[in-house]
């Protein structure tokens, strides 16, 4: 048989370094390197891809079948391949749980006009559509407020997305109000590493909320296993290493109603995008205000680009972070109730006095007691920060889990963040004075006049 | 002898060339032309911004995927591929996760 020019060129290659046949069935010629060096033809590779997704469900049992699960799409090659995955599956017949979409629609962080919006929100209907799953709208700034107004006991709580029946209903669900408080508070977060973990928690936030809105216990989401690399040692510099565990396992049951499941965990993006283009899968590239974020200010941007670069040249970089924080275990969910009023996340403060915590604490406390901060913290307290609001900020602290507390960390003013987060923290407080003014007269005061877990 | 090819953009690298995904051009000169040296040449004649987006060194930043001919160009000699008549190469950057 004789072989078009292009594929001569290609076994010479393939010869010269190597990788002459697909590993797999040793039969066809490769068109993808993936894993450490593996060389697979096209039908191969596909079967290994699909392969990887299905066995990730299947051996984990987080979805059973016949349930009804909420799939986040953002429009990216991840979340598209997903959709793709899903609809595939749907096809052969092998799907054995429902799906429903969710677009979360972020534009209200970037300065798109109005008609741009709708349009890229239409492209988004119509990659669903052709996916034939039904779709729900909604949008960051909703989580700005989602809490029930106090008028009566019937009043409903603001809703969280909108069905999308048909196509030319579509209007994105803009809530310039809401919009307007969530860059107010942006605006007021000091560092841009401070800005995306806020985005990104509140964006889990939004997914939670539409998820308990319309009953669903699940929400699958498209994390692949280098973006799962890039969080893991993300979480790590942004305190949040308590959490390392539940943000890469496959079934993640900290929120304990809802559970975020992980199916693509183990494809890297590079398999993700080949996958894309062998089976002609659109991605939609909608602006997002993390395009203007620099590596030189941004931990999570720094992060991505070291972990890539070393990825490039040693391949076993992702999967050998991945594995490792597969080791990490974390205590049961029962036995830690309290959870972070910001991202739900199980409290990680209440530790012993010789902890790492503590030290840190002890090491402010002191810099604020130190003569050179002591005139500047004195300048603060009589100009901007009113004693309301100081009490309002350690109430929010106390609620906080570590990382957390980094994140709001120089937010002067703590009403800012969305409406569930502060009703949260002042009933948690609320609650611990109504229990202090019981047992008051049983507390004994340290000579310095600080009463206990003050 | 010009050298016709099709360069292709996506996963967001199209952003750097003024939005357009397609581009078909002829290499100039008489020269063989390699991936390596189309590299600079595309830098120079078509990136529109931020070529540190683009480029690293004399390779493409990590996180781009190079397909030669719908093929991944880590079987074709990476830099070293020489460039025939019709080619089409494809930059996909994987660098937008979701």
């Amino acid at each position: 048989m004789v072989l078009p020019y292009r594929t001569e060129v290609f076994r010479f290659y393939a010869i010269l370094t190597g990788k002459l046949q697909c590993v797999k069935c040793r039969r066809d010629v490769p068109v993808v390197v993936t894993r450490v060096n593996d060389a697979f033809c096209q039908d191969c590779f596909l079967v290994y891809a699909v392969h990887k997704f299905r066995s990730a469900i299947g051996k984990s049992k987080v979805i059973v079948p016949k349930e009804h699960v909420l799939v986040a799409y953002s429009g990216g090659p991840a979340s598209s391949a997903l959709l793709h995955f899903l609809q595939e599956g749907k096809k052969e017949g092998k799907l054995r749980f429902t799906v429903t979409v969710v677009h979360i629609d972020e534009l209200a962080l970037v300065s798109v006009s109005d008609k741009e919006r709708q349009e890229k929100v239409q492209e988004v209907v119509e990659i669903v559509q052709q996916r034939g799953f039904p779709l729900l709208l909604t949008s960051l700034e909703c989580a700005m407020d989602m809490v029930k107004p106090e008028a009566g006991e019937s009043s409903q709580a603001p809703e969280m997305c909108k069905e999308v029946t048909s196509e030319k209903e579509v209007d994105a669900l803009a809530n310039p109000d809401k919009g307007d408080k969530l860059k107010k508070l942006l605006d007021s977060l000091p560092s841009i590493s401070a800005k995306e973990e806020f985005i990104r928690v509140l964006r889990n936030q939004v997914l939670l909320g539409v998820a308990r809105e319309r009953g669903f216990t699940k929400v699958v989401v498209g994390d692949t296993a280098t973006a799962l690399s890039v969080r893991i040692m993300t979480d790590m510099a942004k305190g949040k290493g308590s959490q390392v565990s539940f943000d890469t396992t496959i079934g993640d049951k900290r929120y304990g109603d809802v559970m975020v499941v992980r199916p693509i965990r183990d494809l890297n993006m590079k398999e993700v995008e080949a996958y894309n283009r062998l089976q002609n899968v659109e991605s939609i590239s909608i602006p997002h205000i993390a395009d203007q974020w620099h590596k030189s200010n941004s931990i999570e941007q720094l992060t991505a680009h070291f972990i890539h670069g070393l990825q490039e040249n040693f391949p076993s970089t992702v999967p050998n972070i991945v594995r490792t924080s597969d080791k990490l275990g974390h205590q049961d969910i029962e036995s830690l109730p309290e959870k972070c009023s910001l991202c739900e996340s199980p409290l990680d403060t209440d530790v012993g006095e010789a902890s790492a915590l503590r030290a840190v604490e002890v090491c402010e406390r002191l810099l604020q007691k130190d003569g050179a901060s002591r005139s500047q913290s004195q300048a603060a307290q009589s100009s901007d920060c009113t004693q309301h609001d100081r009490v309002a900020a350690d109430n929010m602290k106390a609620s906080l889990c570590y990382g957390c507390r980094l994140t709001v960390k120089g937010l002067r003013d703590v009403s800012l963040l969305p409406t569930h987060v502060v009703q949260k923290s002042q009933s948690r407080c609320l609650s611990r004075d109504e229990m202090r003014a019981q047992i008051s007269e049983f507390l004994l005061d340290d000579e310095n006049g600080d009463t206990p877990n003050s | 002898m010009a050298v016709p090819i099709t360069l292709e953009f996506s996963g967001g690298a199209e952003l750097l060339f003024a939005n357009q995904k397609k581009h078909s051009i002829e290499l100039p000169g008489s020269q063989k032309w390699d991936v390596k040296s189309l590299l600079p040449w595309i830098r120079d004649n078509l990136l529109q911004e931020r070529p540190e987006l683009f480029m690293q060194g004399d390779t493409v930043r990590p996180g781009i995927l190079v397909l030669v001919n719908d093929a991944d160009w880590e079987l074709m000699g990476e830099l070293e591929y020489e460039i025939q008549p019709n080619d089409k190469i494809v930059f996909i950057s994987t660098l937008h996760g979701g």
